[in-house]
């Protein structure tokens, strides 16, 4: 109800306004604007002067980018502009702005000065209102929501991927607003996300990239951010302390109030969260220009560096996931320790065992530690039932409590490798090879984003996301080019298990690939494959076991398809610093359509030259129709974007 | 037999991925709700439908909501703090002050003491009185925010 009132509102405003203009535009110009205030007709007049609805500031807390013939808003929500057409009219909108200062309407929820604050201040500030010529309103809902935020300083926050959430690898971005307490966790998170509004998988993933769905911003508690981040889906989270003044923080949170219950379609390439995101930080400072430059795609990592390239950054903090503590005071304490942890959390042997053991006391408040957390961990994945949550956990603490040592005195997590560290989002590698004896040049074009064998430095270790990744051939020798493959998406997922976590290994690619046909050469054909399974963990090296569907698609192949199963065993070998090397064997039986065999044995090795340069060796044999190939390639691959 | 088992190797791997599990790829979040210990967001996403939902989808779940207001929490509260601030913040992170307590240092703890207004020269006494005292403020598993807000001030009174 408030809504449609708000709504009603805005929308006999915006009626009046309308027939107003068609009015002055044809009829009697005198006769619309004869009632109008005389100082908001001075207001006006000054305005254009300045020629603020050009100026910066008005673009960036509007929205509004170049388009053909002009420029338009981003902001999809009509309720977000006060004149009819101010989407693609900045003039319109900042003459209807000034006549909204006038508005004397009580309720502040729809009373734009309270609704428009950043814009109303801003115009204050430009024109030197004087407000006492302005209705007095009481916006008491704005006034104790900056009260409880009291902004001061801002950071934006990276929470990027854990290792045992691989899928999460693009990272998220999102601000903070810190007041003048010393306790972050009491600040306030102000994020952008789509509400999605489907359960189906498919449709969900349509329409998150297609635009479907309506973003909006929201505002929380900080450690709520935390909660969800760092304990239920463990992902690390790094804090950059941004370089604001407090008059800038305060337009960011004027601004980010002015976009409260408000959408804008949410695209999942480009018009997505640490994009939009981005414009309260412009409504700061709207000298910074972080929301152009970006093409067709916006990676999280991306706006981190360009954020970082504008120089506002000041400080990082790194803040760990429980099973980055987990996995770390695991270390302290050894595979024996862990093992005595992990029976404390599962009620296999009690805690106070471990205070009556004869270990060091730093040792029993490790193991004890590491229980609490383990039991924190299990509880979250649902492993245990919340009664049986509260009576262990209480358990272990109540033994911990008794030990008079603060954990901080006995171990730190290290900060390992910022997200910003990695190689850049997108590459281009040219190569020489030959292809069973003929020999080809090759690029490859990939606008995002890693690849297992790609430089590795703030990135998981074990995890590849390709999209559109494209691959074409050069044949000097039947002087012909072809496309070698083109795969709309290439997931792979190698997390090792260990005592701790047992997480399930996969891989999804799907996309156009050359294969071997019976007349001995290679075709294009339409692949969909997955897979699952295990990956074991010793040091650098991780041994790997997947079951393995696949299915084909071609003309040429008996009743256009083939589809099959099979199994990949692998080795992924990643040692600290600038050498990594894949090896595996795969065999798929297609029992399906064109029923046959293929065998492949590969083995690619890379070397990084430096943050966006490396070096790939691949040598692949195949046997498929019982015809033999073996592909050869050396490539040399750079890391770049455009912004 | 043994094109059976391939084909429903196969077809395991590839549908069983694809076919829509609406659990997983909302990725909804439920709420484990309550004023005592265990009460946190609970989300299963270990499936490898939710896993590559995640990919797809990054970022892309959310709410719209501006929770600005202090003093939101449904929980009843303490009788010693009448502090929103306080109350709000217990209720809220309950198992990781419980855990900051017991080993006399961390983050939710230092935020406690400065919601208490307990001066940053005390607060190592502050740490060490409590950690010593836990038994006493986590009375039993059944302990709500109200009541560890209550003992923790009895403790650090004498």
């Amino acid at each position: 109800m408030k809504h449609l009132l708000r709504g009603y509102a805005i929308f006999s405003r915006r009626v009046s306004l309308f027939f107003c203009l068609i009015l002055a535009v044809l009829i009697f110009p005198s006769v619309c604007f004869s009632d109008e205030n005389p100082y908001a007709a001075e207001l006006k007049k000054a305005a254009s002067e300045k020629k603020l609805a050009q100026s910066r500031t008005w673009e960036v807390l509007l929205h509004y980018k170049p388009v053909r013939g002009g420029v338009e808003s981003l902001v999809d929500d009509p309720f977000f502009f006060l004149a009819l057409g101010g989407k693609r009219n900045p003039e319109v909108e900042l003459n209807a702005t000034i006549d909204a200062l006038f508005d004397a309407s009580t309720d502040e929820k729809t009373n734009p000065r309270c609704r428009f604050v950043a814009r109303h201040e801003w115009l204050i500030k430009e024109l030197s209102i004087d407000v006492s010529k302005l209705p007095a309103i009481n916006c008491a809902m704005f006034n104790e929501a900056m009260r409880n935020i009291n902004p001061k300083s801002a950071a934006l926050v990276f929470s990027a991927a854990h290792i045992n959430a691989p899928a999460s690898m693009f990272g998220h971005t999102f601000l903070r607003i810190d007041s003048d307490k010393e306790s972050k966790l009491v600040s306030f998170a102000a994020n952008y996300a789509a509400l999605p509004t489907d359960t189906n998988g498919l449709i969900y993933a349509f329409k998150g990239v297609f635009g479907y769905y309506q973003g909006f911003y929201s505002i929380l508690p900080y450690y709520t951010k935390v909660q969800e981040y760092n304990d239920m889906d463990q992902r690390d989270m790094w804090e950059y302390k941004l370089d604001l003044t407090e008059a800038e923080v305060r337009m960011m949170v004027y601004h980010l109030w002015e976009m409260k219950d408000l959408y804008t379609y949410y695209y999942f390439f480009d018009e997505n969260c640490s994009y939009t995101i981005m414009f309260a930080m412009e409504a700061a400072r709207p000298e910074l220009r972080l929301t152009d430059g970006f093409g067709f795609s916006v990676i999280p990592v991306d706006t981190l560096r360009k954020i970082r390239d504008s120089g506002i950054i000041k400080e990082v903090e790194y803040r760990p996931s429980r099973s980055s503590k987990i996995r770390h005071v695991a270390s302290l304490v050894g595979r024996s320790g862990s093992k005595t942890a992990i029976a404390v959390a599962k009620k296999e042997i009690e805690p106070e065992s471990v205070l009556s053991s004869g270990i060091p006391a730093t040792e029993k408040i490790e193991i004890l530690d590491l229980a609490a957390e383990y039991s924190q961990y299990r509880y979250t994945k649902e492993k245990m039932e919340k009664g049986e949550f509260q009576r262990r956990f209480l358990a272990i603490l109540k033994a911990r409590g008794t030990i008079a040592e603060k954990s901080e005195n006995v171990y730190s997590v290290p900060t390992p490798a910022g997200p910003e560290a990695g190689h850049r989002s997108k590459s281009f590698s040219l190569g020489i090879g030959t292809d069973s004896g003929r020999f080809y040049e090759e690029i490859r074009l990939r606008p995002a984003y890693h690849n297992l064998l790609d430089p590795k430095e703030g990135f998981i270790d074990g995890s590849q996301i390709e999209f559109f990744s494209l691959g074409a051939r050069h044949y000097p020798e039947r002087n012909n080019g072809e496309l070698e493959y083109f795969d709309f998406l290439n997931i792979l997922s190698l997390t090792p298990r260990d005592i701790f976590f047992k997480p399930l290994s996969w891989k999804v690619r799907t996309g156009f690939v050359q294969r071997i046909f019976p007349d001995k050469d290679d075709h294009l054909v339409y692949r969909t494959s997955a897979g699952a399974g295990y990956v074991a963990g010793f040091g650098a090296l991780r041994p790997y076991v997947t079951v393995d569907g696949m299915f084909d698609i071609s003309g040429r192949l008996e009743d256009s398809y083939a589809l099959g199963g099979g199994a990949t065993l692998g080795f992924l070998l990643s040692p600290a610093g600038r050498y990594s090397a894949h090896l595996y064997v795969r065999a798929t039986s297609f029992a399906f359509g064109d029923t046959h065999k293929t065998y492949e044995a590969a083995l690619l090795q890379s070397v990084k030259l430096s943050q966006n340069n490396s070096l790939m060796l691949e040598v692949k044999r195949e046997r498929t129709f019982g015809i033999y190939s073996t592909d050869a390639a050396l490539t040399w691959r750079y890391f770049f974007d455009f912004i | 037999m043994k094109k059976y088992l391939v084909a429903a190797a196969a077809a395991a791997v590839v549908f069983g991925m694809s076919a829509s599990d609406a659990k997983a790829a909302n990725a909804a979040a439920q709420s484990n709700t309550g004023c005592g210990l265990g009460a946190v967001l609970i989300q299963n996403n270990d499936s490898l439908l939710a896993q590559l939902a995640m990919t797809l989808l990054n970022g892309t779940c959310g709410n719209g909501t501006f929770g600005i207001t202090s003093g939101t929490s449904n929980c009843k509260k303490a009788d010693k703090i009448a502090s929103n601030e306080v109350n709000t913040f217990v209720a809220s992170n309950m198992d990781n002050l419980a855990s900051d307590i017991a080993m006399g240092s961390g983050e939710s703890l230092s935020t406690l003491a400065e919601l208490m207004n307990v001066p940053t020269a005390e607060r190592g006494e502050f740490f060490a009185t409590l950690q010593s005292n836990f038994s006493n403020i986590y009375t039993s598993e059944n302990v709500e925010a109200a009541d560890v807000i209550d003992n923790i001030v009895a403790v650090t009174k004498g």
